[in-house]
């Protein structure tokens, strides 16, 4: 039979239940967040590392123009060099009958496969062929971009290549180290999936189509471990360095690999900040609560001393009123925890092509949780517990020694006092003098009021986002990238279009920017000065021209670089063309992109830096909205035309992912009301029925029950004026460690909360403390004024 | 019976109480033997101390000063460990409101109790001696006073105590009631040979004792001998 200890437990969770279960609420929320979280990212790391292994994935890149074949053996006869691989890959037009313009990268693999580094995968189908039969070219796709245009195994694309149109055959789908996260480049993370792709070839066949036969521009390489890699990378710089070294690069800045690492961090950062607010509220909560059962069963503790019982029981039998609780809510976050983890793997699955990531979730992550979460739980409640316990049997036989109360510091205030009424003055001194309670209840709000503002700041943040994106730095509705620089004129064709309205022309220039012997590879954005089509955006917000001399440098490469406005930088060219030249610039101040990392030039200033006269790698135009479509489709035609980004698609992208940002807000949302009102109906049973006294008496003197009722309501407002106070600023906070636990050097998330979400979050806390205070009068209802003095708690 | 000199024994105990901003002194410098078996009452006003004195004996707490002898053992020397121990063991105790734990029946009640030794007398049988065998499963909350304070002895009884302390146990009963309880108590003293304390500032309850201890400002002032205790069925206040 269940020991009557056991027995007495069950009775009092069944006579305290709502507080039971909003405790058991918060902590299976919190423990649900972290169990999502961490196995979301356990499994995302995992399946991620033995990818890597499985692939071979490159340990340093390096892109050049154009370089033999046989630079490989030099490459791999460098001391430090492990393995090193040798590819040609090129980004190209698809020419199809949809309006939209997709690119395609076309990557060479070396066949026979002599274990290359960033070895690919098939995941469906067969491999390429190298000679296959009657000239065809075989391609393998990545399983988003074949899912995305519903491409199947036979299908065939049309590719522009060297100003001529070539049919590839699709044999399959593929993964690979390298595009596990299929996009272009940084600047391009918002393009939709779907008009990115990349397709895997057989070298010879790359190179035939490209008409660069036994050359490659990308070296791969794999360190022998414990080698010294900043060297080792120096000296294959030097033997690259006559084939137009443009940019080399650690596997951690590889742009799949870096997203990839970017979404983990947010994993993580996500595992860390929910839980620890959400188990540090229960934690609260339980210590409050059992403190306060305690207090009550003060008499019951003394009768079990009295009887044998020792310290050990009753400190079992309260902890184990917090265990229990703690195990409730461990095992339902644990299990929600799992589900969603499932949820969000499938989600993943549709971004990321790492072909066992739907491996079965492991269970270091609950297991860590489920223990912290008990001993946390437990401890809180052994730790509320303690008071009593520590009193003699004979002491807790008697009612506790009436507290002693002094005039608090607001009623030493001079004249306050008597400009108040008689029910506002109780109120104030009822919560000054219970500082305990009402520290408890203000806390309690200020993380309800905080947590509303962070679940709606993210929306807050997106927003300010695309508003700097689309009406401040882009004042234009296309934005059209051509193969290969031209000279401004040979836009015309663009430019002249029918509904083509202003138009000026972009240069986009990949640099390295040195300063004080540290460098970052960067790109210039450059524009006429005084165009009408865009604009720069200072550090502070402020929208800039495009600088007539010198550069607006971007704050993170100024961040990394470690320069400011006034310093003088070299900005060394890795365009591919020519040799790399070298120039002095000016900052003339600090910039920040919306999206991604650019710094600012003006068109004449890029010019000059490539030692050319009216070059231009693209064109932003505006047009008249009808003729949007046509001129879409006549851009679709232009084979040196190599990708059209159009703002009202990107708008649409954009909408469409804030729809996941809804969901997710939802949620937190969802999850902050629950837990606001776990925390005010705690607050608020706990409150009452530390005053069932008081208010009974107040009942007996004459006072109605309206009367009572507006008392608590009253102090309930004054505690929500100061958690609202303190939670809006909290909230603030939050949001900027949020911000800054998911920014990554691609994507800086920076923390905007809108005066709305303020107003929010308040009327959030104020609707807690209506119900709070539709819960006490209910409850002053049904107070039995003469009952509750007579009963001996 | 043996005589092997008195089982309990207080040896110049006193207690002081701090509460907060005032010194109490419960317990002034006070002495007192009890030998196994006996029934005796410790009467007394309310504050002369006498609540003090069983909760000395009980092992519920310990003197500031002096010595409370339980056969060799010094409980005012004892651990916190030994003193549950020895209130476990050896002590039984019944309330002026009787204590009982509201959200148990009356069978845990006495459950709670009886979990705590090795060999308890049963339940049932404990709580049918009472008169409480027909309302095993109420909670407290469902019965009358007399019926609650019977649980409470039973719940006292269970463990087959050496020494039963009941303070007021007719406090809050009314006199027929009263009556009932205290013959209670005194066929325990009889049938078992269970020594029993009673602490009451009723008067006509030193009557049924052998042995009274009368108490006032914290000491003891007087000590008598009845030759012929009355039947508690004879007393009446």
């Amino acid at each position: 039979m269940m020991p009557v200890l056991a027995r007495k437990l069950l009775r009092t969770i069944g006579s305290t239940l709502g507080q039971f279960i909003a405790s058991a609420v918060v902590i299976a929320t919190g423990v649900m967040a972290f169990v999502t979280m961490t196995a979301m990212s356990d499994n995302l790391i995992r399946s991620r590392d033995s990818f890597y292994r499985e692939t071979d994935f490159a340990d340093h890149f390096f892109h050049v123009v154009r370089a033999p074949e046989g630079v490989l053996s030099r490459v791999e006869a460098v001391p430090g060099v492990l393995r090193a691989s040798v590819r040609i890959q090129k980004d190209v037009p698809v020419i199809n009958n949809e309006d939209e313009r997709t690119t395609i990268r076309l990557l060479g693999y070396p066949l026979p496969d002599r274990q290359e580094l960033n070895r690919v995968k098939v995941l469906s189908g067969r491999m390429a062929e190298k000679y296959p039969e009657g000239g065809a070219v075989e391609i393998l796709v990545n399983r988003q971009f074949a899912e995305a245009h519903g491409f199947r195994q036979g299908d065939t694309i049309d590719i522009a290549a060297e100003g001529r149109r070539k049919t590839l055959t699709i044999t399959g789908t593929a993964a690979g180290p390298d595009f596990v996260y299929a996009v272009k480049d940084a600047a391009s993370m918002l393009e939709d999936p779907s008009s990115f792709g990349v397709a895997v070839l057989p070298q010879n066949q790359l190179q035939q189509i490209l008409g660069e036969k036994g050359s490659v521009n990308q070296v791969l390489v794999r360190f022998i471990p414990g080698a010294d890699r900043v060297g080792v990378a120096r000296e294959i710089r030097n033997i690259l360095e006559p084939y137009g070294s443009l940019a080399d690069y650690e596997q951690k800045d590889q742009i799949s690999e870096a997203i990839l690492r970017g979404e983990l961090n947010q994993l993580k950062a996500f595992a860390r900040f929910l839980p620890t607010i959400f188990l540090g509220i229960a934690v609260l909560m339980q210590f409050v609560f059992i403190g306060r059962m305690v207090q009550v069963q003060r008499g019951q503790i003394g009768i079990m001393k009295a009887v044998g019982y020792g310290n050990v029981s009753l400190l079992a039998l309260y902890g184990g009123y917090a265990l229990s609780a703690a195990s409730a809510g461990a095992v339902a976050g644990t299990g929600l925890g799992y589900f969603f983890a499932g949820l969000m793997t499938k989600l993943y699955m549709m971004f990321f092509n790492l072909p066992r990531l739907e491996e079965a979730l492991h269970f270091r992550a609950a297991g860590l949780v489920f223990g912290t979460t008990l001993v946390v739980g437990t401890l809180a409640g052994v730790w509320a517990a303690r008071g009593v316990l520590a009193v003699s049997p004979a002491e807790a036989m008697r009612p506790a020694t009436p507290r002693s109360f002094r005039p608090s510091m607001i009623e030493n205030i001079p004249g306050l006092m008597e400009h108040l009424g008689l029910s506002w003055r109780m109120s104030l001194r009822s919560m000054f003098r219970n500082r305990f309670r009402s520290a408890v209840t203000i806390l309690g709000l200020l993380l309800a009021v905080g947590m509303i503002v962070i679940s709606i700041f993210a929306r807050d943040s997106m927003f300010d986002l695309m508003e700097r994106h689309f009406e401040k730095e882009w004042r234009f509705d296309f934005l059209v990238r051509v193969v290969n620089p031209v000279k401004e004129k040979d836009l015309l064709s663009i430019s002249n279009l029918p509904g083509v309205r202003e138009a000026e022309p972009i240069l986009e220039l990949p640099v390295r920017i040195h300063y004080k012997g540290r460098y970052r590879e960067d790109v210039l954005f450059a524009m006429h000065t005084g165009s009408g089509l865009g604009r720069v955006i200072a550090r502070d917000g402020h929208e800039l021209d495009f600088p007539e001399e010198g550069l607006f440098l971007d704050w993170y490469t100024g961040r990394i670089l470690g320069a400011g406005t006034g310093d003088e930088v070299e900005v060394e060219t890795i365009l591919g063309l020519g040799p790399p030249r070298k120039s002095m610039l000016r900052v003339a101040g600090i910039s920040r992109k919306a999206f991604g990392s650019a710094s600012s030039v003006s068109l004449d200033t890029a010019n000059r830096l490539l030692n050319e006269q009216g070059i231009a790698s693209g064109i932003v135009f505006n047009t008249q909205d009808e003729f949007k479509e046509s001129i879409e489709y006549a851009l679709g035609d232009m084979i040196n035309v190599i990708s059209v980004t159009s703002r009202e698609k990107e708008v649409r992208f954009l909408e469409k992912n804030m729809k996941y940002l809804y969901y997710s807000v939802g949620i937190m949302t969802f999850f902050s009301v629950l837990l606001g009102f776990a925390i005010v109906f705690n607050a608020s049973s706990l409150s009452f029925s530390e005053r069932r006294r008081e208010l009974a008496s107040l009942r007996v003197l004459g006072f109605s029950a309206r009367e009572v009722s507006s008392l608590l309501w009253k102090e309930n407002l004054l505690l929500l004026a100061v958690g609202a106070v303190l939670g809006l600023p909290f909230g603030r906070l939050m949001a900027e460690a949020y911000a800054i636990g998911v920014s990554t050097d691609l994507f800086t998330f920076e923390a905007v909360v809108y005066p709305t979400t303020y107003a929010i979050s308040v009327l959030g806390g104020g609707l807690f403390i209506l119900v709070s205070w539709g819960l006490a009068a209910r409850s002053v209802g049904r107070l039995q004024p003469v009952e509750t003095l007579k009963a001996n708690d | 019976m043996q005589e092997k000199g008195p089982t309990w024994r207080l040896d110049r105990v006193f207690k002081t109480y701090d509460m907060g901003e005032v010194k109490v002194e419960a317990l002034r410098e006070s002495s007192l033997s009890i030998p196994e078996g006996e029934l005796v009452v410790i009467l007394g006003p309310s504050g002369s101390g006498k609540s003090t004195l069983l909760n000395l004996l009980g092992g519920m707490d310990v003197p500031s000063g002096g010595d409370v002898w339980f056969r060799d053992e010094n409980l005012s020397a004892a651990s916190d460990r030994q003193l549950t121990l020895y209130r476990r063991n050896v002590v039984g105790f019944v309330f002026q409101f009787f204590n009982l734990i509201p959200d148990l029946t009356a069978r845990e009640n006495v459950d709670i109790a009886a979990e705590l030794v090795d060999s308890p007398f049963p339940t049932e049988d404990v709580l049918d001696g009472v008169g409480m065998s027909d309302r095993i499963d109420h909670f407290p909350s469902q019965m009358s006073g007399g019926e609650q304070q019977r649980v409470a002895i039973a719940r006292a009884l269970v463990k087959n105590p050496l020494l039963l302390l009941c303070d007021e146990p007719t406090g809050s009963l009314d006199a027929s009631t009263g009556r009932l309880i205290l013959a209670q108590l005194e066929e325990i003293n009889r049938k078992f040979g269970t020594t029993v304390v009673i602490v009451t500032h009723n008067a006509s309850i030193a009557d049924m004792a052998r042995r009274v201890v009368r108490m006032s400002s914290g000491r003891i002032v007087e000590e008598t001998y009845n030759e012929e205790p009355l039947p508690p069925e004879r007393i009446s206040w």
